[in-house]
């Protein structure tokens, strides 16, 4: 199963960071290649993904759930398309200067005529796509 | 508890591989680390198959057979940790030297921008196009790669992943259409061309104009040495470092393997494989049997056409496996002096490959030859010196040379190899000496490897370099059969992992990894207790 894992340093005090990384519609927007999100309930989303294959392009549409949350330091959510599913958690630590810590994790399998290939595309790109999420969430956390 | 288990269970070996070359020793490797206990045998007295170093004059140590590495996968290399068992991949750079007849000559460099350069000495258009030829050929192995280390899923699932008419177009390119095509779309001058267009034909029975002849040179484009896609290099030792890395890999995780030992049969018994038999006479009963020789050997001679259907036995006897091959393999006493850019000291233009291919017309003509049972009157020429990177592997101040030649049919039309190597050895030097003069006194000692040696030597059938030809209809799901192309067999508890597999050949170890991943599956499913 692929799967991506980063830990990084958002300068934001834990409650904010918090308020950001449980909300589905936030954390879809920090994930690469989330083109939409349609909140279902509070506690389902489905995001439209574009996935790019060298010339073609990929569209799914993953429905995502929050499965756990421990306010405010640790969230569990899972994801599940047609042909892929994944499970992802985050987990935040208050920093001594104010600042959050936040390890991120995500596992995804794909599913269909296609897994293992789709597997193996997954294996090439979740590394870079988890440094991505850490980057977007800085970016919208630490801007304001 | 049936029969079939009960033998089975009593079976020392858990799998039995047939054949040491690359793929068996990576089959073996991770099947070994897995926990089973693995056996591998060897015909031949050296493991390597087709990748293997051999001492052809005494201080001078070829690639006899496969002559440059690249393809390998990456993930292969980190998984068996191949570095800690002694291997060592240096890139070539340039990677390429192409000599003219008129005296011009061109490199293919790693940096992109240093080639548009050298191409824009040919037209400029053709300069400007070539970073789109290349992001082409980029976004082509972003496709392709993930299926290599994976079974081929069936090709209409594969090509359903194109759709809309941009995807379709891609599609067509990447599939139907010929290199030369594809190049003459792209391209106006003839030299360009025929700098990009070699990979094309290597090691198959077709020409640059052949239709899917775009895909051979797309799968000739998707290596990677040190992270950087599109590279090819040279191992340090040559090819056999490759599978000497790869044997101590398989022995440190428990693998046995012997050499010398030339399997005589399978032994198949109420649709199962239970072993084999050696020449030797003895039996070794496996769990499972794991074959990295060639299809037609495995099938219509190993295991037999009776313990097979109908239908599959016409599949594997209409396999194209016709080789093109002849391997031309020096020592020589001084550099080429090539025309195009004189000088025997070591220079760029003998670190790559040395291609003499002046033209797509050049390679097609050379094809047309072999169509009608002859030998190349002018062959396409790959040539290598492995020891002008690599002194290892030449006594201080003389060289290897390596030259990969076609188009040299298995199928003659008239006499046997056996009465033209020399003949054919002495036309691949004629040509060679039209562009470096100098070669013809600076060769020591020259071994001429023909299809028929490849054959009965190395035991490819028909020669053919890859077990069975890398055209597009017998690629994917095609390869070796329709319905068969996931490693298990009709014959229960055979599997294949040679070339004759997916994704194919060219050094690579996916059919390798990807038998042993069948067998594994298998295994854990407990359908091989």
């Amino acid at each position: 199963m692929p799967s991506g894992e980063t830990t990084f340093v958002v300068r934001a005090p834990l409650e904010r960071v918090w308020g950001f990384l449980s909300d589905m519609q936030q954390v879809g927007s920090c994930i690469s290649g989330v083109e939409e999100v349609k909140i279902v309930d509070s506690a389902t989303a489905e995001w439209t993904i574009k996935q790019k294959i060298g010339f073609l392009t990929k569209t799914m549409k993953v429905r995502t759930q929050s499965l756990e949350q421990t306010p405010p330091t640790h969230a569990k959510f899972q994801g599940e398309g047609e042909e892929v599913s994944m499970v992802g958690t985050i987990d935040l630590v208050a920093l001594p200067d104010g600042a959050t810590q936040v390890h991120y994790q995500m596992d995804a399998t794909a599913h269909g005529a296609l897994a293992k290939i789709m597997d193996n595309y997954v294996k090439t790109k979740i590394g870079q796509q988890t440094q991505e999420f850490a980057d977007n969430v800085k970016k919208k956390l630490e801007a304001v | 508890m049936p029969l079939i288990v009960r033998e089975m269970a009593a079976a020392s070996t858990d799998v039995l591989i047939l054949g040491a070359g690359h793929n068996g020793l990576i089959a073996a490797s991770y099947l070994a680390k897995a926990g089973l206990k693995v056996r591998v045998v060897e015909r031949r007295g050296i493991v390597g198959g087709v990748c293997v170093t051999e001492e052809i004059a005494p201080g001078f140590h070829l690639s006899t057979t496969s002559y440059s590495c690249g393809l390998l996968r990456p993930q292969i290399k980190e998984d068996l940790e191949l570095s800690r068992f002694g291997l060592v991949e240096t890139h070539l750079d340039p990677e390429k030297f192409v000599p003219f007849p008129d005296g011009r000559h061109a490199f293919v460099y790693d940096d992109r921008e240093k080639t548009v350069k050298e191409f824009a000495k040919f037209s400029k258009k053709d300069a400007q196009a070539y970073p789109a030829w290349c992001q082409f050929w980029d976004q082509f192995s972003e496709i392709v790669d993930p299926t290599l280390l994976a079974p081929p899923p069936p090709i209409a699932d594969l090509a359903g992943m194109f759709r809309g008419a941009e995807a379709e177009e891609v599609l067509r390119r990447m599939l139907l259409m010929s290199a030369a095509e594809l190049l003459d779309e792209t391209f106006e001058s003839e030299e360009v061309k025929a700098i990009l267009v070699t990979s094309s034909t290597i090691g198959t029975m077709s020409g640059p104009r052949t239709p899917g002849s775009a895909y051979i040179l797309g799968h000739h484009l998707i290596g990677d040495i040190g992270g950087v896609r599109g590279r090819w290099g040279i191992a340090r030792g040559g090819m056999g470092a490759v599978t000497q890395a790869l044997a101590g890999a398989a022995l440190h995780w428990g693998a046995k393997i012997e050499t010398g030992a030339e399997v005589r049969r399978l032994i198949v018994k109420d649709g199962a494989v239970r072993g084999a038999e050696l020449s030797s006479g003895e039996r070794i009963e496996a769990k499972a049997v794991i074959s990295n020789i060639d299809p037609k050997q495995t099938f219509l001679k190993l295991a037999g056409p009776d313990h097979l259907p109908a239908e599959f036995v016409r599949g594997i006897e209409r396999l194209k496996t016709e080789g093109s091959v002849l391997k031309v393999n020096c020592a020589i006493s001084e550099l080429p002096d090539w025309k195009a850019l004189p000088g025997t000291r070591l220079g760029p233009q003998h670190i790559g490959f040395q291609d003499i291919c002046p033209s797509i017309d050049y390679l097609e003509r050379a094809y047309d030859a072999a169509k009608y049972g002859r030998m190349s009157e002018k062959p396409f020429l790959d040539c290598l010196i492995q020891s002008a990177s690599d002194p290892t592997v030449a006594p201080p101040g003389k060289h290897t040379l390596s030259i990969f030649t076609q188009y040299f049919p298995y199928h003659l039309r008239k006499g046997s190899w056996d009465d033209h190597r020399e003949e054919a050895g002495d036309l691949v030097i004629d040509t060679l000496c039209e562009y470096a003069p100098n070669m013809r006194k600076a060769i020591l000692h020259r071994q001429v490897i023909t299809p028929l040696d490849l054959e009965r030597t190395y035991g490819l059938t028909e020669g053919n370099i890859f077990h069975a030809e890398i055209t597009p209809d017998q690629m994917f799901s095609f390869r070796p059969v329709p319905g068969w192309s996931e490693y298990r067999t009709p014959i229960d508890r055979l599997y294949l992992c040679g070339s004759g597999a997916h994704p194919g050949g060219g050094v690579m170890g996916g059919p390798g990894h990807n038998g042993a991943q069948a067998v594994l599956e298998d295994w854990r499913a407990g359908r091989l207790i």
